[in-house]
């Protein structure tokens, strides 16, 4: 994502040089016969003040924290752009640490000027491999870890929804490399089905995307695989609570790699012998998920093979009393697999990104012997983007974004009746171009992207295609070195799901595509070398929202449904406005991380047009988050959360009656998203240690969430007959503790 | 989901199971179905547990047309004759004396909850069907030791749900399947009291039991 100008300077810009440097510390306590490498990247003024330091690649703890110490205390001159103006730079180089000697900074160096970070989104906050594997609460996880930052608010139950700037989660997107993932992940919020060590970063954009995503109304988060080889084979095997996973990455050759990691949970094998009681037998959600990946570097290209799958799994058992063989009372299934194949150019004139994915995914439950619901999708994705620069001041990205496959669904609950099913293939063809102007301080993007679904053919019961063109604006000035003011304004479309729109079931071939009017206003600051500082403030204006027939047997993920329910037919009746500012301060030392975050919003909706206007079921006006993570001497790293968020609103139940048919309570609900769950607060705290053996590393660590057993309503719920409320409080406290093993 | 079900294995007397208010508990049809030109026999059991007494509203809703019915629905002989039931919405509402004032029959008579309070008022809502099928209620009788003798077509969904006006019933419901003659409900209470067990066949037929326990 960096910007390839540095390599287009007309003439040899002047770098910065050491001008003093001072000798690294041995780490104290650490085996002096090994020769360790650490790789930093320190970002400069003009002047060459030293403005941040980051390890690129770490060689352990303590040594990591003496060249970070060491890197502050170095004194830089100032690099000269190819103007002979004074420019900020970074620079790159690798501190070696061996017997009886420490090489001093900058000696072994590769150092190398690049412009301004330039990227396409107004917004895009990105977190490193390293900082995912840190930062307390999210256990490593590399979607979860999102949730630190501003935009988002807080899911029930701990589960991994992105409710990403007052919008739905199905209204945000999450991608591996651009292309969509099947399934994020495991039971709805476990951990994220693509682990984090596979990744070189996450990229979190919360709103404004730019014409590289579609089919979207609220954020992107991108999972971003690394692009070059790995420098060294590296293995590593871990143990926790829920799961164990192994990872093993090889340097087949000078030009070839191969990585494969396998994770398998083991909760049903802890848990299955408790739940289970005679004639019932209790299989505990289970998942599995794998990775093999071959990267092969060319002449012309870097060519990446990536298989991925994952593998969901719960049943409940009994024994049928009439033939006394095993009976399903429940079952969950939910898997998919993907083969990823995808093409990097980057060494000529115009960079070129192709990514062709296929493959099988599948939902399913079963409930009792009667009811079911099932969901497939056979999809591939089609992925080819160029980018380059037409001139010294202007820069083109255009794209071809193709999804296509067939959907199929059932849905039959025994005690309400009705089979509702359906399939249909579906073509989805998106093209999009950006240009970028850059002149001095001011860079304007602007975008445009169009997108077609087309329902139906063989096999389905009607067709129906529906077309968006969307077009976006961003823009950029730098009122100083270290001020930027940024802007944004675009349109977004999103395309309503195939059982909505299936003419064959009860759906409504007349509706039209999802829109959104987004436009954000913020500035991103620099202050005192490692601290930073980006604030935003953001309107979202949904239209054409699909509404209606909130009764259906559907798949969810978090707290049950719960009503009132709109049971009329689908329509686009939504409207929806969303309102807010965030802001992220975020401090990068020597030896620790601090990050807080701080989101203020107001969501709203209205469903029908006669319906009152009432709040977003996940609208939390205030959402903050501050985080900080201390490297300690002697391989030791702690790190605590403290998260505050506003509940959220649910509509209370003023009275109930009896279906003296069903034997069922009634709700009668009072004012639509009047009453509103207590706050909620939570202290998460981890602690790492790493202990240097002869053969390997070994990491242990421990992590709390909610320390404090804070009891915190995750939703409201009544009892049988709703003349009491009894929200659902959060589980207590549970310490996950794992070892790793770095080889 | 493992803690909510986790939950749901705690043993003991059911809450659900309790009538110690103002409640009504069943609504009885003979037959459950009947044509045009016939009429049903209603039979409406409401428990007070206080003895204040109460106030009774029940009426009928064919389309968006509602009127007061007591114990005998009569189906007008200008409808038409299908083996398809039409369904009558058969509203049951019980009050103590004065929280209930002015009240008209109407289809949504939830919202003349909404003002009401919870406590001293009870709605029920039954469906009945207009059909020249002929039906006939399951039956239930009960000992009191909870082992009870069921009859009826449990082809649908059909389940038992016992009621009492003293804690104690272990079991909130039990599930019948087709060939089902008895059923067995677990009585854990320590005071004796009135027992009510309905049993619902999933395709409008109702039948009740009422004994001590």
């Amino acid at each position: 994502m960096y910007s390839l100008l540095a390599l287009a300077f007309a003439a040899d810009p002047v770098l910065p040089e050491v001008v003093e440097a001072p000798i690294p510390i041995w780490p104290e306590g650490t085996d002096q016969t090994t020769v360790v490498e650490v790789t930093l990247t320190v970002v400069l003024s003009p002047q060459g003040d030293v403005l941040d330091v980051r390890v690129v690649e770490p060689g352990n703890p303590s040594f990591d924290a003496a060249a970070v110490d060491a890197a502050w205390e170095t004194l830089f001159s100032g690099a000269l752009d190819a103007d002979g103006n004074p420019a900020p730079a970074q620079i790159t180089y690798t501190v070696r640490f061996e017997p009886g000697a420490v090489v001093p900074l900058g000696a072994d160096g590769v150092i190398v000027v690049e412009a301004e970070r330039v990227t396409s989104e107004v917004v895009e906050r990105t977190l490193t491999a390293e900082e995912i594997r840190y930062l307390p609460g999210t256990s490593g996880d590399a979607v979860k870890v999102v949730q630190n930052l501003p935009g988002v608010a807080r899911p029930p139950l701990g589960t991994g929804n992105l409710i990403i700037r007052g919008t739905a989660p199905e209204d945000s997107l999450t991608t591996l490399d651009g292309s969509p993932i099947p399934l994020v992940f495991h039971f709805g919020g476990l951990t994220s089905v693509v682990p984090s060590d596979l990744l070189s970063e996450v990229a979190y954009v919360p709103g404004n995307a730019s014409v590289r995503y579609g089919r979207t109304l609220g954020g992107v988060v991108d999972l971003r695989t690394t692009t070059t080889l790995p420098e060294e084979s590296s293995a590593y095997v871990s143990v926790d609570l829920y799961q164990s996973a192994f990872f093993v990455q090889r340097r087949l050759s000078d030009s070839t790699s191969l990585t494969v990691a396998a994770r398998r949970s083991y909760i049903d094998a802890v848990l299955t012998p408790f739940l289970s009681n005679g004639s019932i037998r209790i299989q505990a959600p289970r998942y599995y998920d794998g990775q093999v990946r071959l990267v092969h570097e060319t002449d012309t290209a870097t060519w990446d093979v990536l298989f991925y799958g994952s593998d969901d799994r719960f049943r409940f058992l009994g024994i049928d009393e009439d033939t006394e063989e095993d009976t399903v009372f429940a079952s969950y299934a939910d898997r998919f697999a993907r083969l990823r194949l995808r093409r990097l150019d980057t060494r000529g004139p115009w960079d070129r990104e192709t990514t062709l994915a296929v493959g099988p995914e599948s939902r399913f439950f079963e409930f009792s012997t009667a009811s079911e619901a099932i969901e497939t999708n056979w999809s591939a994705t089609f992925r080819q983007e160029l980018n380059g620069s037409l001139t010294d001041t202007l820069s083109l990205r255009s794209g071809l974004d193709v999804q296509a496959g067939r959907q199929t669904y059932l849905f039959y609950l025994a005690n309400v009746g009705g089979r509702d099913e359906g399939e249909s293939p579906y073509f989805a063809p998106g093209v999009y171009s950006e240009l970028t102007w850059q002149q001095g301080p001011t860079t304007l993007i602007g975008g445009l992207r169009g997108d077609v679904m087309s329902y139906g053919g063989p096999g389905s019961s009607g067709s129906v295609v529906l077309q968006t063109l969307d077009p976006r604006l961003t823009a950029r000035y730098a009122v100083a070195d270290f001020t930027t003011l940024k802007a944004s304004v675009g349109r977004y479309s999103a395309f309503p799901d195939l059982r909505s729109i299936d003419v064959g079931g009860d759906g409504n071939p007349k509706l039209s595509p999802e829109r959104s009017l987004q436009a954000t206003v913020g500035f991103e600051q620099q202050l005192l070398g490692n601290l930073r500082v980006d604030g935003s403030v953001f309107v979202n204006r949904l239209t054409d929202q699909v509404v209606g027939r909130e009764d259906r047997l559907r798949f969810f993920t978090g707290p049950p449904p719960i009503g009132p329910f709109d049971t009329d037919a689908y329509a686009n009746d939504g409207v929806g406005q969303v309102l807010g500012a965030e802001l992220l301060a975020r401090y990068d030392g020597p030896s620790s991380t601090a990050l807080l975050s701080v989101t203020v919003s107001n969501s709203q909706r209205q469903d029908r047009p006669d319906d009152d206007v009432e709040l977003f079921e996940f609208d939390q006006p205030l959402v903050l988050t501050a985080l900080w993570s201390q490297q300690l001497p002697r391989n030791w790293r702690a790190g605590i959360r403290l998260r505050y968020g506003s509940g959220n609103p649910y509509t209370p139940v003023v009275n109930s009656y009896l279906d003296l048919d069903t034997r069922t309570w009634r709700p009668v609900y009072g004012e639509r998203s009047s009453g509103r769950l207590s706050p909620f607060f939570s202290t998460d705290v981890r602690i790492d240690k790493t202990w240097e053996l002869r053969r390997f590393d070994l990491v242990g660590y421990l992590e709390i969430q909610n320390a404090t057993f804070a009891q915190n309503p995750e939703y409201m719920a009544w009892n049988f007959d709703y003349s009491e409320e009894q929200p659902f409080v959060s589980s207590p406290p549970l310490p996950v503790f794992g070892i790793r093993g770095e080889f | 989901m493992t803690p909510v079900l986790l939950v749901a294995c705690v043993m003991g007397p059911q809450e659900s199971t309790l009538v110690d208010d103002l409640q009504v508990v069943a609504v009885l049809a003979e037959p459950p179905e009947a044509g045009p030109g016939q009429s049903i026999a209603l039979e409406t059991v409401v428990v007070d547990t206080t003895d204040e007494g109460y106030d009774l509203w029940q009426w009928t809703c064919l389309g968006e047309t509602c009127s007061p019915v007591e114990d005998t629905l009569f189906i007008p002989p200008t409808l038409p004759a299908s083996e398809e039931p039409i369904p009558v919405f058969h509203w049951t509402l019980a009050c103590r004396p004065g929280l209930c004032e002015d009240i008209e029959p109407t289809q949504d008579a939830p919202a003349l909850l909404e003002d009401l309070p919870m406590e001293g008022v009870s709605l029920g809502l039954r469906w009945l069907g207009i059909s020249t099928r002929e039906r006939a209620n399951p039956t239930i009788e009960c000992a009191a030791d909870g082992l009870c003798q069921v009859d009826g077509d449990f082809s649908e969904y059909s389940a038992v749900y016992p009621y009492s006006d003293v804690p104690g019933w272990e079991t909130p419901s039990a599930e019948l399947v087709p060939g089902d003659t008895e059923v067995e409900l677990s009585w854990v209470g320590e005071e004796s009291g009135t027992a009510w067990v309905v049993i619902v066949d999933g395709q409008g037929g109702v039948g009740l039991w009422t004994g001590d326990i």
